[in-house]
């Protein structure tokens, strides 16, 4: 029985979809069965972030139209076979599949995954629905951005109405620098004003812009990867180990990687 | 020197969250603390006063008012 978790966050640019793939991938690379499903009908972009969009023949919609078998619509992502994912429509309409096509859907894949990410499209209409009901347990991608805060305090709120077992937070894109300065909250005061302690945190960091243009997030090694290991594995084992976005400012070498940033 | 920026985008959106859950601006919650704070000073000296609202599921809220105090005393009760 797989575990089902939506990758969700209200305001749309926050990372949830970069989110959703490197999760997965390092869950994936530890010996599980991972299944990343696009969630965001008419607007998916997972498969163009992890490269594979010349290999969708099949689609969500095809197997919800019977127009194929639900393996057919799988594209394996990894040589071991622990990482598959399932394209959504890109000529459909969000409202063209039924929040309980998509739970039947999800429920089918149950048995073959030991976890299923489905990730979510931003706002809190239809697809936000079909997407959380389908789901077992939520991660909420924020920035520590005001506008990204708000609408994460407003979808927590909506979440704590759905059947979850767990909701956790991410706060993503997190500048280092600027927590030290004290400019802006720290990974800390976010999860306080969201009232969800966080699962995890990710650095801001220009190789996942770089690497998901290229369609080639599998192989960015830079420090978000960490944190991205350490939140897969907090996942796995339940344990809150978050990754110190501002380690990489402490000490002289690091006084002067912030002054460098600053001026840049 | 340490900017206080951080800081103040906190107590910024602690005020506009509370805000959008009991459905008011920034000032509403201003009127409510001080009308809590009022109350509260018959018994005690109110340092600082914060307070919570989540959303509960099937609906209704869930409040939490903490209050600092330097020092309490009992009110005097008028016979």
């Amino acid at each position: 029985m797989a575990r089902r978790i939506v990758v969700t966050s209200g305001k749309g640019g926050v990372g949830k979809t970069t989110v959703t793939a490197n999760i997965g991938m390092e869950i994936a690379r530890q010996g599980y069965k991972v299944l990343l499903i696009d969630g965001d009908v008419g607007l998916n972009n997972l498969d163009v972030v992890l490269g594979i969009e010349n290999k969708a023949v099949y689609d969500m919609a095809d197997v919800l139209e019977g127009k194929c078998r639900i393996s057919q619509a799988l594209i394996p992502y990894d040589d071991k076979g622990n990482l598959s994912v399932m394209p959504s429509a890109h000529a459909y309409n969000s409202e063209d599949i039924g929040a309980k096509n998509f739970r039947n859907l999800v429920a089918r894949l149950n048995n073959y995954f030991d976890y299923i990410f489905i990730d979510c499209p931003a706002g809190i209409e239809g697809g936000f629905h079909r997407a959380v009901s389908a789901a077992s347990e939520a991660i909420l991608v924020t920035t520590s951005s005001v506008s990204s805060i708000r609408d994460a305090d407003k979808v927590l709120s909506l979440l704590t109405s759905y059947e979850l077992n767990e909701i956790n937070v991410i706060v993503n894109r997190v500048r280092g620098d600027l927590i030290m300065q004290g400019e802006i909250m720290s990974v800390g005061e976010v999860a306080k004003l969201l009232r969800f302690p966080p699962l995890g945190a990710v650095p801001e960091d220009d190789h996942i812009t770089i690497y998901s243009q290229l369609g080639r997030l599998g192989e960015q090694l830079s420090v978000s990867r960490d944190a991205f290991r350490m939140i897969a594995s907090n996942i796995i084992t339940g344990k809150r180990r978050i990754y110190d976005c501002t380690l990489p400012y402490r000490g002289i070498l690091g006084k002067i990687k912030m002054k460098l940033r600053k001026n840049a | 020197m340490r900017s206080s920026g951080g800081r103040q985008v906190f107590r910024r959106l602690e005020r506009v969250l509370l805000g959008d859950k009991i459905g008011g601006t920034g000032e509403t919650v201003d009127v409510m603390k001080n009308d809590i704070i009022k109350v509260l000073s018959g018994y005690m000296d109110v340092k600082d006063l914060s307070i919570a609202v989540s959303t509960e599921t099937g609906g209704g809220y869930s409040i939490v008012i903490r209050a600092k105090a330097s020092r309490i005393s009992m009110p005097n009760v008028i016979k």
